[in-house]
């Protein structure tokens, strides 16, 4: 043999055992090397220090572009906020206020919203912060040349708007839609440069300009992205601890997509901050002396297992039913997020408006009910305890990318339920362009997803038939329920001017969806972030549910 | 069999042993391998589950039991590939003329610039993967080693006195080589190949160690040990276990191959 001497074979072999070994190692390190002492006590204490750079591992879902109305991606939050203010600020008991608008008016038709702007305010670029500014951004998000996914469905209502003022924008909307201020509150509709949007748009991506607290340095994709301090800053959100500049020199975001590497990487000082703990590492951090824990739940959609409505098995209510009782979503959430994730109570989060959750407690774990109905449905048990009706086996298809270990997880688990019951799922290892093409198209059973937005809202995005996806239009209703009531409930709620009225809806379609049981809700995202304990005054982005570095400081 | 060492003895127990689990792993372990309890997810070793339990509650032991058939074949079979596809090419270009000779040569050089393990990624990108593309592309991306060592054995064959005599004798062409040419050529290359078998094993590993041989829920001691290696804080014996199974397994396959080897060239060990 000219290659592969006989010691080749215990070479790779040393090398698999000592990776393993190195691991072990490093976790070691958690417990002794977590750099300064545990003097320093939770959220803010002392006084402010000015200067250092922040670097916060965050796992690998990086946005494919900074431009906030370009993207819907998970992450988008915590690296646009940095430089991106919104026109309002929610705190953190969903209630907004303003920010980069100083008041509003609301036209008792609910079809005309008239903002007053805040003075003073200036882009990364020196541009001004007018109504001409707020409204090249409406029309940013607005241009299909913009290819946006999310800011254009959230301000879909909006017809045009007028200057009637330096300051005073009038916004002109198609239909009353009661998330319209809502979702001015988050960062995927940020304020760009007007100047920017206008004579260089195709920069927005790479080189992001805002009005925010930090300005944009560097993208080095796949690696990092880092800031500087804005020195002109005074316009900070209404919530915020100080008022003037951040007190960080710079922000250095960078992307670890190995949970035990983002892990390892906080326990040895390596970064000061991550986000997405990996749920098993929380024990670890809470334990350790050096480190500290804080967490915020998303509001929106939980993260739930979505049922295609749309062909069989679960075309029949009662086999969805059937299925989100026989899932003991309690054993599956507890033991795949070591108890760090709540259990969803409906179809909404509680940090949701309007939340009424599952009065009646339909949504739990009850194997005699699930059988029942799906006796009930004319599925009976064949030999190997999988159920038939009319020759035809009772079996779905569960699309996975395998990219999240939890969610492989929380599919194997749910299968195991799910074949108690008689009805085997089949777990398909797909690439992710493949599962996106196979759920937009409806050419699955079974998937999993999540929703976070900051209204209720959210139960039209993903249930109303009007967004079921077509050959012309890619819609986020997943599981393409189609049912004339809830529609009839989610456009009303959609289109209420009054706070009771729209709450009234939303209950009731909460119940509805219950009953309905499109998908099976799992459990309520939480942000988990840990960081060293010098690292003081972590603030939120309440409006999503994302750490936000505004106030923080470090205690060196 | 006197004057063997016990380690080889040891060694080729192991390989027993692995082999009957593989053929028969219902006789090693009453447990389901797939069967997942979610209130006992990350148990440590004890009487119920000899080497505790994985992230769904499914036993470590009765996974690693009935893993084993999915990396031995994993390990022979894509030694079986590089044997049969080498063999054949490295025979051609023993017997051919200049011009085949130098394009499989050519072409095995190529081949072996490029280390096993990048090749067979090279393969899976082209076919996706799963258990089967994994064996074959590991299997591919060894051929150009085995032919290389036929080749070389044929030369030497060709020109030997017992080849010419079969010659002189009036045998036909194709008849020297199949009756002659090929088992004599190819029975150093077998024994090579047990020691290949290690190395294939720890590819295939690595390969579903990064996702791209056999696809969950399926056990597989690479997969499980990549895995393993989220929750290697909470759950040492996750793996610990597959690891050792793959290191055993390597260097009970290497041991035999060697003592085989050895013996073969006419040394004891």
């Amino acid at each position: 043999m000219t290659r592969g001497t006989p010691s080749r074979p215990f070479l790779l072999s040393a090398l698999l055992t000592l990776s393993l070994a190195a691991s072990l190692a490093a976790c070691g390190g958690a417990v002794t090397g977590a750099g300064a002492g545990g003097g320093a006590g939770d959220g803010a204490s002392g006084t402010p220090r000015r200067g250092g750079t922040l670097v916060l591992g965050e796992n690998g879902d990086e946005p494919a572009c900074l431009d906030p109305h370009q993207l819907s991606a998970t992450n988008t939050t915590v690296v646009d906020r940095p430089i991106f203010d919104s026109l309002l600020w929610q705190d953190p008991a969903g209630k907004l206020h303003p920010w980069l608008a100083s008041s509003w008016k609301v036209s008792p038709d609910g079809l005309t919203y008239t903002f007053e702007l805040r003075h003073g305010v200036k882009f990364h670029d020196g541009s001004a912060w007018n109504a001409e500014a707020l409204k090249a951004n409406f029309e940013h998000m607005r241009d299909p040349a913009t290819k946006s996914p999310l800011a254009a469905a959230y301000i879909a209502p909006y017809k045009d708007a007028e200057v009637t003022g330096e300051y005073t924008l009038e916004v002109r909307l198609a239909t009353p839609y009661s998330a319209f201020l809502n979702v001015l509150a988050q960062s995927y509709l940020g304020m760009i440069s007007a100047k920017q949007i206008k004579e260089a748009p195709q920069t927005t991506c790479e080189h992001p300009i805002g009005s925010g607290p930090f300005v944009f340095g560097k993208w080095v994709k796949g690696q990092n992205i880092t800031y500087r301090r804005n020195p002109d800053y005074t316009w900070g959100p209404p919530g915020a601890a100080h008022t003037g500049p951040a007190y960080l020199d710079g922000l250095e975001i960078r992307f670890l997509a190995e949970d035990a590497t983002r892990y390892n990487a906080l326990a040895s000082g390596e970064v000061n901050v991550i986000d997405n703990t990996p749920p098993v590492n929380v024990p670890d951090v809470k334990s350790d002396p050096g480190l500290r824990f804080a967490s915020i739940e998303r509001p929106g959609h939980p993260f739930s297992i979505w049922l295609n409505t749309s062909r069989a098995p679960f075309d029949d209510v009662r086999v969805r039913r059937a299925i989100t009782l026989a899932v003991d979503r309690r054993a599956i959430v507890d033991s795949v997020s070591f108890g760090q994730w709540k259990v969803a109570g409906g179809f909404v989060t509680p940090s949701t408006p309007d939340y009424a959750g599952d009065p009646e407690g339909k949504i739990s774990h009850d194997e005699a009910e699930a059988n029942r109905l799906l006796d009930e449905a004319g599925w009976k048990r064949g030999p190997d305890g999988i159920r038939v009706k009319d020759g035809r086996r009772l079996t779905a298809v569960a699309l996975d990318t395998g990219a999240v270990p939890q969610n492989t997880q929380i599919l194997v688990q749910a299968q195991a339920a799910a074949a108690k019951a008689g009805l085997q799922v089949k777990i398909e290892s797909v690439t992710s362009q493949v599962q996106s093409d196979r759920t937009a198209s409806g050419d699955f059973d079974i998937s999993v997803g999540i929703w976070t937005t900051n209204t209720a809202d959210v139960l039209w995005i993903q249930y109303s038939s009007a967004n079921i996806t077509t050959p012309d239009r890619r819609g986020q209703n997943t599981t393409r329920l189609d049912d004339p009531e809830l529609d009839r409930l989610l456009d009303d709620a959609r289109k209420a001017t009054d706070e009771k009225t729209r709450a009234g809806l939303y209950t009731r379609a909460q119940a509805r969806l219950i009953d309905l049981a499109p998908a099976i809700p799992l459990y309520n995202r939480p942000s988990l972030v840990s960081r060293q304990s010098t690292v003081q005054g972590l603030g939120w982005d309440n409006a999503y549910g994302a750490v936000n570095f505004y106030d923080t400081w470090l205690d060196r | 069999m006197k004057g063997i060492r016990p380690g080889v003895w040891l060694a080729a127990l192991v390989l027993v042993l692995l082999v009957a689990a593989a053929l028969a792993p219902h006789l090693f372990t009453g447990q389901d391998p797939l069967a997942v309890d979610s209130a006992r997810t990350l148990q440590p070793p004890s009487a119920e589950h000899l080497l505790g339990t994985d992230e769904n509650g499914r036993d470590v032991y009765s996974r690693i039991v009935f893993g084993t058939r999915t990396s031995l074949l994993l390990g022979f079979g894509a030694i079986a590939i590089a044997l049969v596809g080498g063999g054949l090419l490295g025979v051609l270009a023993g017997l051919g003329n200049r011009f085949v000779e130098g394009l499989i040569m050519r072409l095995s050089d190529v081949g072996l610039a490029f280390p096993e393990l990048l090749l067979a990624l090279v393969v899976i990108t082209v076919a996706g993967g799963g258990t089967w593309n994994a064996l074959v592309a590991i299997g591919v991306a060894n051929i150009p080693n085995y032919a290389r060592v036929v080749r070389a054995q044929t030369l030497s064959i060709r020109r030997s006195t017992y080849v010419e005599a079969a010659h002189a004798l009036g045998l036909s062409g194709p008849r020297v080589v199949l009756r002659h040419v090929l088992p004599n050529a190819v029975k150093p290359v077998l024994i090579l190949a047990t020691i290949g078998v290690g190395t294939a094993l720890v590819a295939g590993s690595a390969l579903s160690f990064l996702g791209l041989g056999t696809p969950p829920p399926e056990p597989e001691w690479g997969s499980m040990l990549s895995t393993a290696r989220n929750f290697i804080s909470r759950a040492w014996w996750y793996g610990v276990f597959p690891g050792a199974a793959i290191t055993l397994t390597v260097i009970s396959v290497t041991v035999v191959g060697r003592w085989l080897r050895l013996r073969s060239e006419g040394r004891t060990s």
